[in-house]
């Protein structure tokens, strides 16, 4: 993946760079707001990493910038503690997703994933399937190998925004933000418990895991034939 | 004295006593011009009458005839209340009870000093003026009848006087009570000043006396105690957070040091520095969270938030709790009951209220023991929108109800359960913004919250 990154702090930076790098992907690097939308638009880019407050150009700007221009490359935006609330006016201006600093690297990869591969809007699915699991949202119904799962509505939720993203890394925050809209860190297992009382229904029984537990960084659904 | 003139009763007292004096002189000119002239219309119609009925009786007879009928008018006993001069056509006097006279046609006014003569004329006649008629008979004498006018005068005077002691008194009323109320009010305003003076140079604890005369003043200063009460409470809390800070992340601070430390210096296979370092992680991951949920809660009590107040669907945001923590609180052994009315919506931040009913759920399941009941419920009653977490674990004392809201404050027995002492001070911080009033009640046994919802919605 060719990814661009505008960040002006340099340890955060290299951080972020190291980290992407050894991920396989190639990232440019700019330091300013002004070079990043010069770069954003003249460059085809899989994904943008957009610091909040950068010199020159703020990021709300680049990002408000491009989607003027018909851009539509998937954007991360990245903000300080400080401002925890200008999440909702990072996503208005067009970004796709918003990171907190500081964070892990595993939730910056998993939410860069979510981005990147995010299906168009107007691709409406009716339904969702992983190996032998199927999820139809019209009757609300999950079936594996034919058999009928029973659902909460919660653990239907969370189970559809796993196959959403089957294949991928979904980290705690993930699921927090979008299945529960919690936008706070909870002090009790709240996704654990759910996601063991999921497991039990769509897994146990069965001859192999469909969920499995990435460690460090959260859940993934895949079909794992080796598994 | 310069002070007390610019004092704005002073100023006010001023005004209301020219305003008054004005009023007054208008007054006064009116009466003065009205009485002026009704009584010297009389004194003349007075005089003309005489005129007339001397020349009738003159024409019964010859000119002594008039002669003879003066000089009785003249020597009536009680006197006459007219003056007379007759004279020749040479100007010789014939009769009267003046010595000199002006021989002028028509009215007139002579001072009656210079005609006047005899006893008949009182002292003080120097300023008495006579009014008088005088005119040509047909045989060529003279004839003139005057009134003196003091009458006239004396109304004229008595106005003036009335006016002067009217002015005076009206002067007197109304300056006087100004500056007794200018006085007054600058010896409360230099108590005001004193007490302020006091608290700049930091003497908190100053309050500005009261008079208990429960005026405007007494009012202001009584506000002015309170923002003071306010501002040392929030000076204390601010105190008291920023001490708790430094001791509440010192200790994990040191921790983490220590850990550093240890690796550091002991640590010889990789699978130690491993841990270690997944450990000094966890524990920086703790000091960050701490961070930002002050933060959080600094941001909550800016009040900034307020802006984006939406209709919520409340019912919603406690079916969406109880539906995530009714798992949570099974795992962990004890039982989950709610009663949550349906179809209730509210204005507020979705995002804030979700967690306000969150944080008291997770402090229901950290502070229970396995077994324990933990009820959510929202109820809308007559009296109003009521939404309540309880449970029956070992509840708060009373007397600590209120502390539980201060930043970092934890009982005793809870400082060894993990959690930042934060959770219930976000809370109060999002109850605050919302207007929502929060009471804690013992559950017997227990610990039940109640959340008062505002009806209607506050702006």
């Amino acid at each position: 993946m060719h990814l661009l990154l505008i960040e002006d702090d340099q340890r955060t930076a290299d951080f972020i760079l190291r980290g992407l790098k050894e991920h396989g992907h190639v990232t440019d690097h700019a330091l300013s707001g002004s070079d990043g939308l010069y770069l954003a638009t003249t460059q085809n880019y899989d994904a943008l990493i957009v610091d909040r407050m950068v010199p020159e150009i703020d990021g709300l700007t680049i990002v408000k910038t491009l989607r003027a221009s018909a851009n539509h490359v998937p954007v991360l935006f990245l903000t300080t503690m400080a401002s925890i609330d200008d999440r909702v006016e990072g996503l208005e201006s067009g970004g796709d997703d918003y990171l907190v600093k500081p964070f892990a690297f595993a939730e910056l990869l998993a939410r860069l994933g979510a981005i990147m591969r995010r299906p168009p809007l107007n691709d409406v699915k009716t339904s969702l399937e992983v190996a032998d699991l199927k999820m139809d949202l019209l009757k609300r119904e999950v079936k594996r190998v034919g058999k009928r799962i029973d659902l909460q509505p919660q653990e239907f939720k969370l189970l559809e925004y796993m196959l959403r993203n089957q294949g991928r890394v979904v980290t705690r925050t993930m699921l927090l933000e979008n299945v529960w809209e919690f936008h706070f860190d909870p002090q009790t297992s709240v996704v654990e418990t759910h996601m063991s009382r999921l497991r039990a229904k769509v897994d146990r029984g069965f001859d192999r895991d469909l969920i499995q537990t990435v460690r460090g960084a959260g859940y993934c659904i895949r079909n794992d034939k080796a598994g | 004295m310069i002070r007390l003139v610019k004092t704005s009763s002073f100023k006010l007292a001023a005004v209301y006593a020219a305003v008054t004096l004005f009023a007054f002189l208008t007054l006064f000119v009116t009466a003065y011009l009205i009485t002026t002239r009704a009584l010297d219309r009389q004194i003349r119609f007075g005089i003309q009458a005489e005129y007339e009925s001397l020349i009738s009786a003159a024409k019964s007879g010859p000119s002594s005839g008039l002669i003879k009928e003066i000089s009785e008018r003249v020597r009536l006993p009680a006197g006459t209340a007219f003056f007379y001069f007759l004279s020749d056509e040479s100007g010789r006097k014939l009769a009267g009870n003046l010595n000199d006279h002006h021989p002028t046609n028509g009215w007139q006014t002579i001072p009656i000093s210079e005609v006047a003569g005899g006893p008949s004329i009182s002292a003080n006649a120097d300023d008495h003026r006579l009014t008088a008629l005088g005119g040509y008979l047909p045989d060529r004498s003279f004839l003139l009848v005057g009134d003196d006018s003091y009458r006239l005068y004396d109304a004229q005077e008595a106005i003036m006087e009335s006016f002067a002691l009217a002015s005076g008194l009206v002067l007197a009323l109304s300056i006087l009570p100004g500056m007794i109320m200018g006085q007054t009010f600058l010896r409360r305003i230099d108590s005001i000043n004193i007490t302020t003076q006091a608290i700049v140079k930091g003497q908190l604890k100053e309050r500005i006396p009261l008079t208990g005369h429960n005026d405007e003043l007494d009012e202001l200063s009584r506000n002015v105690n309170r923002m003071l009460d306010s501002n040392q409470s929030l000076m204390e809390s601010l105190r008291q957070v920023s001490s708790s800070i430094a001791h509440d992340l010192r200790t994990p601070l040191s921790r983490l040091r220590q850990n550093l430390e240890e690796v550091r210096f002991s640590a010889s296979r990789p699978a130690e520095l491993q841990s270690a370092i997944d450990q000094a992680i966890v524990e920086s991951e703790t000091l960050l969270s701490t961070f930002s949920a002050l933060l959080r809660i600094s941001q909550v009590e800016s009040k900034s938030r307020r802006s984006g107040f939406k209709v919520v669907y409340l019912s919603g945001i406690f079916e969406k709790i109880v539906e995530a923590y009714g798992p949570v609180i099974e795992e962990t052994g004890k039982t989950l009951n709610s009663n949550i009315a349906t179809g209730v919506s509210f204005v507020g931040d979705e995002e804030l209220l979700t967690q306000l009913l969150a944080n008291l759920v997770e402090n229901a399941i950290k502070h229970t023991p396995t077994g324990a009941e933990i009820s959510v419920s929202l109820q809308e009653t007559d009296v109003g929108l009521f939404g309540c977490v309880a449970d029956n674990g070992i509840g708060i004392p009373e007397v600590e109800h209120k502390r539980v809201f201060e930043r970092f404050y934890r009982l005793d027995r809870s400082r060894t359960t993990s959690g930042s002492g934060l959770g219930l001070s976000l809370v109060g911080a999002i109850a605050d913004l919302h207007a929502i009033s929060i009471s804690l009640q013992d559950n017997r046994p227990g610990l039940r919250v109640i959340l008062g919802f505002p009806r209607p919605p506050p702006d």
